[in-house]
C-alpha cells in the first residue's frame, strides 16, 4: 500500500519534470538565439564578411530556426551540450568540474545561515518585543536589504584589506572560504530569521506547548524538542524556495571574491559569448532546483506523518 | 467569619496527612499594554487525599485560568499571587522557584487538557509523548520507559498498545487521544490530576467511557482530582465535594449531594434550573437572562446581583462568604444572618 503511494508519487514527480525541462532547455535556446550570433565577437571588429559568412557556414547559425532547435534538442538528449570556444573542449564536463566548489560556498552559507538564524529567530520569538528581539528585526531588514555585492566588497575592505584577518579572493584554503559564505548567507540568514520568528510565535501559543510545560520538561526541551520541530516545515520550504536566489547571489558572490565555482564561469562564458557553457550551466542550476524542491518535499514528509504523497 | 474551618471529617484526615492542595486567597491578573486585568480574585479551596472536587461554571467564570495557575502553566504575562498554594502541605506553588516547580509538574501535579488533539503535539508519536514524563522525572532509561509507556497505554484502555505506541495524534480517534492525554498524566503516578474539561470536546458515549476511566484510574491509584467542568452532570457522576465558581470568585461549596439536594447561591439554583432533567418535559430549558461581567466592567458589590432574581439593595456592597456548618460556603447576602460556627 505505502509502496504503491509512494512508487506514484515518484512517477508523477518524474513526469512533472519532463515538461519543467523541455520548457527550460526552450526558454535557453530561444535566448542564445535572439541574443545575436557570437560569431561578431569571436572574429573581432576586423573580420572581412567573408570570414563572417565562412564560420557562420561552419557554425550552422544560416540554417532556420526548427533546424537549429531540432539538432540542439538531439545533441542534448546524447548529454552533449556543445563544445565550449573558451576552453576547446565539452562544455559540460567543464561545468561539473566547477560545480563542487559552488556546493562548497553555497553549502557553507547555508550552514552559516541555519546556524546564526534558529537561536536568533527563537529568541527573539520567545523575548517578544525585547530589545533583542526588536534588534534582530532590524538587522533582519537590514541584512535583506543589502545588496550582496556590496557586503561583499565592504568584507573585502575592513576585514582584509584593513585587518589583513582572511585573503582578498581566490581559493584554495579554508580562510579564502570565509568571506564570500558570509556574503553569500546574509539575504537568506535574514529571511530565514523572520520566518522562524513569526512561526514560533504562532507555535508557542498552541495547546501542545502548554502540555509540554505541563510535563515539567526543561524549557529548551520545550522550546527545541516541541516548539521549533514544528517550524521546520515552513523552513525547509522558505529554504528550498530560495535556492534559486542563493544561486543567482552565488554568480554576484563567485564574480566578486573569484571563487571559482559555476557563477563566475557563467559569468566570463556570458561576456565572451560562449554559449555552450552558458547553455550547460542554465541546466545544471535548473536540475539543481528540482532537486532540492524534491529533497525539501521528502524532508518535510519526514518530519511530519500528516504529509502525505499523494 | 469569612476564614476557612474545616469540616470535621476533613480535619481528622489533616491532621494525619496534609491536603493534597491548599488555594487561599488564589488571585491571577493578566498584565495588558497598559491595565491589568483581574480574572480569579480571592478563590479558596482544599483538595483532600484521593478527594474528588469539582468546579463549575459557565464560560468565563475563572475556573480554568485558576486550574492553569495552580499547574503554572499561564502565559508569562500572568500575575498570581495567593496567601496560600500549599501542595502537600510543603511545597508553596506561588513561591516555588521554577526549576523545583518543574520537578513536581507531571510528576506529582498533573494536567489533562480540554481539546485532546490539539493539545497533543502533532509531530511526534503517542509513546514518545507519554514517555517524556518518566525519561525526564523518573530517568528512565529508553527501553524501560518505553515498557512503563506500553503499561500505561494498556491501563487507560487502548487496544494494541504496542502499535499506538508509534502512532501519531491525527491517526486517532477523539476518545483515543484523551485516553493518551490521560496515559500522559498519570504516568508518573502523580498526587493531584487537574482534569480540565476533558470531556467537552468528546461524544456522549466517549464521554462515559472516559468518565469511567478516570473514577477506575483514581480507585487503583488514589489519585486526588480537580475536576474542571461546566457540566453539573459530571460533577454528579465524579465529585465529592463542588466549588462553584462565578466571574472569577467562589460562590459556594458544598459537598456534591448537598449541593444538589439544597443549592444556596441563587447562582447555583439558576445553574441547576437551566439543566434538563430527564422527568420533566419542558418546551423550553430556563435560562439565566443576562451575561457574566467582564473582568474590566465587574460591579463592586455582588457579581451576580444583576442577574439575581432575588437581588437586594445591599447585593451592591461586597458579599459576606457564610458558612454554613458541615464545610458548605456560600458568597451572599441572602445567608449573611444564618452564620453559624465561629
Amino acid at each position: 500500500m505505502l509502496y504503491r503511494i509512494a512508487t506514484s508519487y515518484w512517477a508523477r514527480y518524474a513526469l512533472q519534470i519532463i515538461p519543467v525541462l523541455l520548457i527550460i532547455t526552450f526558454v535557453i535556446f530561444f535566448l542564445v538565439y535572439i541574443a545575436g550570433d557570437p560569431v561578431g565577437q569571436r572574429l573581432g571588429d576586423n573580420a572581412s564578411p567573408q570570414q563572417i559568412a565562412d564560420l557562420r557556414e561552419a557554425m550552422g547559425l544560416n540554417r532556420p530556426f526548427h533546424v537549429q532547435y531540432g539538432e540542439y534538442m538531439w545533441n542534448l538528449v546524447r548529454g552533449d551540450f556543445g563544445e565550449s570556444y573558451m576552453y576547446g573542449r565539452d562544455a559540460m564536463p567543464i561545468v561539473l568540474d566547477r560545480l563542487p566548489n559552488t556546493f562548497l560556498l553555497g553549502g557553507a552559507a547555508m550552514l552559516i545561515s541555519i546556524a546564526m538564524a534558529v537561536p536568533l529567530g527563537v529568541l527573539s520569538a520567545t523575548h517578544k518585543n525585547s530589545v533583542l528581539d526588536v534588534v534582530v528585526s532590524g538587522l533582519a531588514v537590514v541584512g535583506k536589504a543589502i545588496p550582496n555585492f556590496w557586503l561583499g566588497i565592504m568584507l573585502i575592505l575592513v576585514l582584509s584589506v584593513s585587518l589583513g584577518l582572511f585573503p582578498v579572493s581566490g581559493s584554495g584554503s579554508w580562510a579564502h572560504l570565509v568571506l564570500p559564505a558570509i556574503t553569500l548567507s546574509g539575504g537568506v540568514t535574514a529571511e530565514l530569521t523572520r520566518v522562524i520568528r513569526s512561526n514560533m510565535l504562532e507555535v508557542l501559543n498552541q495547546d501542545y506547548i502548554r502540555t509540554a510545560r505541563s510535563k515539567g520538561l526543561p524549557h529548551q526541551v520545550v522550546l527545541y524538542r516541541h516548539a521549533f520541530r514544528n517550524c521546520l516545515v515552513p523552513c525547509i520550504t522558505l529554504l528550498a524556495l530560495t535556492t534559486p536566489l542563493v544561486i543567482s547571489s552565488a554568480i554576484i558572490t563567485e564574480s566578486v571574491f573569484a571563487w571559482p565555482g559555476i557563477g563566475q564561469l557563467l559569468v566570463n562564458a556570458v561576456t565572451a559569448a560562449d554559449m555552450a557553457i552558458v547553455q550547460a550551466v542554465v541546466f545544471v542550476t535548473a536540475l539543481l532546483i528540482i532537486a532540492f524542491n524534491l529533497a525539501a518535499d521528502i524532508l518535510n514528509k519526514v518530519i511530519d506523518p500528516r504529509i502525505r504523497f499523494e | 467569619m469569612t476564614a476557612t474551618a474545616d469540616f470535621p471529617q476533613q480535619r481528622i484526615m489533616t491532621e494525619k496527612h496534609p491536603p493534597v492542595l491548599e488555594v487561599e486567597k488564589l488571585q491571577i491578573s493578566f498584565r495588558g499594554d497598559d491595565s491589568s486585568t483581574t480574572v480569579v480574585e480571592d478563590v479558596s479551596f482544599t483538595v483532600g487525599r484521593g478527594e474528588v472536587v469539582g468546579i463549575v461554571g459557565e464560560s468565563g467564570s475563572g475556573k480554568s485560568v485558576t486550574s492553569y495557575g495552580i499547574m503554572g502553566v499561564l502565559p508569562p504575562n500572568a500575575e498570581v499571587t495567593a496567601s496560600k498554594m500549599f501542595f502537600a502541605g510543603a511545597h508553596d506553588l506561588v513561591r516555588l522557584p521554577s526549576k523545583k516547580r518543574r520537578r513536581l509538574q507531571g510528576k506529582e501535579i498533573s494536567m489533562v487538557f480540554q481539546e485532546p488533539l490539539t493539545s497533543l503535539n502533532p509531530l511526534m508519536s503517542v509513546g514518545k509523548q507519554i514517555a517524556e514524563p518518566l525519561r525526564y522525572h523518573e530517568k528512565l532509561s529508553r527501553k524501560e520507559a518505553k515498557r512503563r509507556t506500553v503499561e500505561a497505554l494498556r491501563s487507560v484502555g487502548i487496544p494494541r498498545a504496542e502499535q499506538t505506541y508509534s502512532s501519531y495524534p491525527h491517526e486517532l480517534s477523539g476518545g483515543m487521544r484523551q485516553r493518551i492525554m490521560i496515559a500522559i498524566a498519570l504516568v508518573c503516578e502523580p498526587q493531584l490530576l487537574i482534569a480540565d474539561e476533558p470531556t467537552t470536546a468528546l461524544d456522549v458515549s466517549v464521554e462515559a467511557q472516559i468518565l469511567r476511566l478516570m473514577k477506575k484510574l483514581r480507585r487503583t491509584t488514589g489519585t486526588s482530582i480537580l475536576l474542571i467542568t461546566h457540566d453539573l452532570g459530571v460533577i454528579a457522576e465524579m465529585a465529592d465535594r463542588v466549588v462553584v465558581m462565578y466571574a472569577g470568585q467562589v460562590v459556594e461549596e458544598a459537598e456534591v449531594y448537598e449541593l444538589f439536594r439544597e443549592p444556596r447561591h441563587p447562582y447555583t439554583k439558576a445553574l441547576m434550573a437551566s439543566t434538563p432533567k430527564i422527568e420533566e418535559v419542558r418546551d423550553e430549558l430556563e435560562s439565566i437572562p443576562g451575561a457574566v461581567p467582564t473582568p474590566s466592567k465587574m460591579p463592586t458589590g455582588c457579581r451576580f446581583a444583576a442577574r439575581c432574581p432575588k437581588a437586594m439593595e445591599i447585593c451592591s456592597e461586597r458579599p459576606p462568604e457564610v458558612e454554613l456548618g458541615s464545610g458548605a460556603k456560600t458568597r451572599c447576602w441572602l445567608y449573611a444572618e444564618q452564620e453559624t460556627g465561629s
